[in-house]
């Protein structure tokens, strides 16, 4: 068994806040709706209403959050094996099968859960803080003479109330479908989720391939200045994880086409990987062991990569820095560099970091 | 370690934090609430001046006419001024909701209790504030015929008898040396014998109200501010404030609770936001008839029976709290205590079924109270939305023209030989008299229909703390049961989206448990 990191913190905390907040709205919702008594009519109804203008404010940071890191792709439903997953909730699983789907962070759902779930975020909500407000404001309404019936309003909050228990019903029995029965829930509260070993091979490969993706398309978006995180994130946690670390990592930075390299404090290159040779190869260069980083380069980019260099001997990180490298025949490729300073003992002994090509 | 201090950062401590704030949080509180204690209620009580030293009342006055003369001697003008008012012509003007102008009041109206004044004006002039005005001759005109005693007299001693006279034995010397503003004692020697019995036709206005504790009547109570009829119904040359809709079509001239207490006397938000559907009263009056009996029924149709040729009474409690009689006098009449108000949605317009309008329905409504759920989508109304009102229904069974298709007035009162049904027994000669007093064809033949008005319950406001809780509305066994358009939650839903909900549930609950053993066995 492995971990892998699958949730991050801000993810963590808004699943738990909606959760206690739409099981706090259905108990405190179905009282004011007369089902049972509990707080009293009047409690009910200002505990409801604090806990939706809460919710408001959490959806509103959420929806903000999966915009602007783009998380909301991950609920666009898509039709690409959505029978395999039906198909594996009423046969697979009853016959010990795999999951025909990975979890990573950056597909976190398999297809049915990206149709549950973009119900959920994306009709369910809106539809009742819609309804929500509809009925908050209809005194306001009222008040200018331009009511409205409010008995279709009530009756869509209720219609979509008893969706969201059957939700949470559902939701909460599928998280028992994981590597352990617990290991779902473990994973939302720690961010960690237990997997297989080859299982969790192929989530952190997959990690790694989608962070190189995504840092490739941001550092292109962006000309190439932005600080990639996600990038960094993802392989210092790759790496530093307790489990992950038993992973051959290099094997898998050579099938995702990242280039390694190594240097000593010296400035001279004491190992690159197979990518690395891949993506110089038309410079001429063959193999760098045993000579300076400055290389081939023209006058412009041997200050960048000195100023780098210094930096990073120095104890910096430094991500996402596009770079330029000359071709025999005169041709400029570029590549991101992402560099760390490599240690011995506690001591800085020179340098280390990927290079990704974003000339494709 | 690290992971464990991370989750109470992520996870714990927000949880905490966050539903502390929806716990303890009231966003529902008014900042700054109307305060009733800045409403001070002034004294009127006292007389600027010492009424007992003029010259002019010192007098043995042998007539009310009398008193009136001196009264105006002083009072130049008042006595135009308040024959102009509705105490006296028991008339005014209105319009209905569609702008026809109407002129009605108690002189023309019919009701489903004593059926009208008109030929009974021997009986019924006792609380007319004039003297004399016993048949369609009376003279209107004659501020000498005003009765100023009835309603200023202070020394509670003053009382009317038949033509609306002084009773021979009231000292009118004395009475009228100690006049002053009008006190509950004055409005009350009429307004709560309505029907001829204390708290009889209104159900809401009774003997009590003189003397009464603060668990009946927050304002009047004796106990406490103590406020008299006219510090609500206020007054300004003789104009009194104030409808009521068995002889009002239109809402003018109202006395209303925000008057005082503004239009957002509570200190929740919420409370107040029901002051656009729900009327003060709804909730402040929860109860009528607590002290003395109310009239709900009253039908016609055995009166002028006798039984083995007698004239009697048979008087017989239904339950604890209601009361049959069966009387030769009246048919039969159901008064009831401790009543719970109807409710019904009302916009401050009213029609009123007149003796010349055609019946057209039965049980035939007296005073239609218009307003409807609707209103709070498209006001009939839009100055004057509807609102919930709580009303006292009164049913009848009363007697009607067959052929004319009109209500009948009938000569109730009068001595025997006069034609008077309490004297002679005889519809047939009753009902002449009556139509012809009011100038109304009579075809000979007669039925009876039945009737229901509506009385608005607006007094006896009861302390903050009895009034209606949330759930008394807000439930199944909502008190608004019976106006089923409006959405109330808590008592209204849906059969299909609770019974489709439920089984939702069910199901989803069942194929979650069966699929779990399913594996569970696979699994083995």
């Amino acid at each position: 068994m492995k971990r892998v990191y699958i949730y991050r913190r801000f993810e963590r905390f808004w699943h738990w806040t909606q959760t206690l907040l739409i099981l706090f709205l259905a108990l405190t919702g179905f009282e004011v709706h007369g089902n049972f008594s509990l707080f009293g009519f009047n409690k009910a109804v200002l505990l409801h209403n604090n806990a939706a203008y809460t919710y408001m404010i959490i959806l509103v940071l959420i929806f903000f959050w999966l915009f602007i890191t783009g998380e909301w792709r991950q609920y666009m439903p898509k039709r690409q094996q959505i029978v395999d997953q039906v198909e594996y909730y009423i046969k697979g699983i009853f016959q010990g099968k795999p999951h025909p789907t990975h979890k990573t962070v950056y597909t976190k759902f398999n297809p049915l859960q990206r149709a549950a779930y973009f119900g959920l975020n994306f009709i369910i909500l809106p539809t009742m803080v819609a309804t929500g407000v509809l009925y908050l404001a209809f005194y306001e309404f009222l008040k200018t003479g331009e009511g409205y019936a409010i008995r279709p309003i009530a009756y869509i909050h209720v219609v979509g109330a008893f969706l969201l228990l059957t939700f949470v019903i559902v939701h909460v029995y599928l998280t028992t479908t994981g590597y352990k029965p617990l290991s779902a829930i473990k994973a939302m509260i720690t961010g960690w989720e237990e997997m297989a070993d080859e299982e969790a091979e192929v989530v952190v490969r997959e990690n790694i391939r989608m962070a190189m993706q995504c840092s490739r398309r941001e550092i292109i978006d962006s000309g190439g200045v932005e600080d990639i995180k996600s990038f960094d994130e993802v392989l210092s946690r790759e790496l530093s994880g307790t489990n992950a670390m038993m992973i051959d990592f290099q094997k898998k930075l050579l099938q995702s086409k990242v280039g390694y390299f190594r240097i000593d404090v010296n400035g001279v290159y004491v190992e690159v990987n197979e990518v690395w040779k891949e993506l110089y190869a038309q410079t001429g260069i063959k193999d760098p062991i045993g000579q300076h980083y400055t290389l081939n380069r023209s006058d412009e980019d041997k200050k960048v990569v000195e100023q780098i260099f210094k930096q990073v001997v120095s104890g910096k990180t430094i991500t996402g820095v596009k770079l330029t490298r000359n071709t025999t025949d005169g041709k400029r490729l570029h590549h991101t560099l992402s560099a760390s300073p490599w240690y011995e003992k506690n001591k800085i002994v020179g340098i280390e970091g990927y290079i990704i090509g974003v000339d494709d | 370690m690290k992971k464990l201090i991370q989750v109470f950062l992520v996870i714990i401590i927000p949880e905490i934090v966050i539903f502390s704030l929806i716990w303890f949080i009231n966003p529902d509180k008014v900042p700054m609430p109307f305060n009733i204690e800045e409403i001070i209620v002034t004294d009127l009580e006292k007389m600027p001046a010492d009424h007992s030293s003029f010259e002019e009342l010192n007098k043995d006055f042998k007539t009310g006419q009398e008193v009136t003369e001196a009264c105006l001697s002083c009072h130049t003008g008042r006595g135009q001024e308040f024959m102009n008012s509705v105490h006296w012509q028991w008339l005014k003007h209105d319009t209905l909701i569609n702008g026809d102008k109407v002129i009605l009041g108690k002189k023309n109206v019919p009701n489903n209790f004593c059926i009208g004044v008109t030929s009974n004006m021997n009986y019924c002039s006792k609380c007319h504030a004039g003297y004399g005005w016993t048949d369609n001759n009376f003279d209107f005109k004659n501020p000498k015929n005003i009765d100023c005693l009835v309603c200023h007299d202070n020394t509670r001693m003053y009382k009317k008898t038949f033509q609306g006279l002084p009773d021979p034995k009231v000292n009118l010397k004395l009475v009228a040396q100690k006049v002053g503003h009008p006190t509950k004692q004055n409005c009350g020697h009429c307004h709560y014998q309505g029907a001829g019995k204390d708290n009889g036709k209104h159900g809401d206005l009774s003997k009590e109200l003189n003397n009464c504790e603060r668990d009946f009547d927050v304002h009047m109570n004796a106990k406490g501010k103590n406020m008299s009829c006219t510090k609500c119904h206020i007054t300004q040359n003789h104009t009194i404030r104030g409808n009521m809709y068995t002889t009002s079509t239109s809402n003018e001239n109202r006395a209303t609770c925000t008057e005082c207490h503004t239009s957002t006397p509570h200190k929740s938000k919420t409370l107040n936001s029901h002051f656009n559907q729900i009327a003060c009263q709804t909730c402040h009056i929860t109860k009528y008839a607590t002290d003395a009996h109310t009239f709900v029924w009253w039908d016609w149709t055995n009166a002028a029976t006798k039984k083995n040729g007698e004239v009697y009474a048979d008087e017989k409690h239904i339950t604890p709290d209601s009361t049959v009689l069966d009387d030769t006098k009246h048919g039969q009449q159901i008064y009831v205590k401790n009543q719970k108000p109807s409710y019904i949605w009302f916009n401050g317009n009213a029609k009123i079924h007149m003796f010349d309008d055609k019946i057209t329905e039965s049980p035939l409504v007296m005073n239609k109270l218009y307003g409807s759920y609707a209103d709070n989508i498209t006001p009939m109304d839009p100055k004057n939305p509807s609102k919930i009102f709580p009303v006292k229904l009164m049913r009848g069974k009363q007697p009607y023209d067959i052929k004319n298709k009109t209500l009948i007035q009938v000569n109730t009162f009068g001595a025997e030989g006069t034609g008077a049904l309490w004297g002679d027994w005889d519809w047939d000669k009753a009902i002449n008299n009556g139509m012809k007093a009011i100038g109304m064809p009579y075809s000979g033949s007669f039925g009876f229909v039945e009737t229901v008005s509506y009385w608005p319950i607006n007094h006896t406001v009861t302390p903050a703390e009895t009034s209606l809780k949330c759930e008394d509305c807000h439930s199944k066994h909502s008190v608004l049961n019976g106006l089923d358009k409006v959405y109330i939650p808590g008592r209204d839903r849906h059969i299909a989206i609770e019974a489709g909900g439920v089984i939702l549930i069910i199901l989803t609950f069942l194929g979650v448990v069966g699929h779990a053993i399913l594996r569970m066995r696979a699994k083995n």
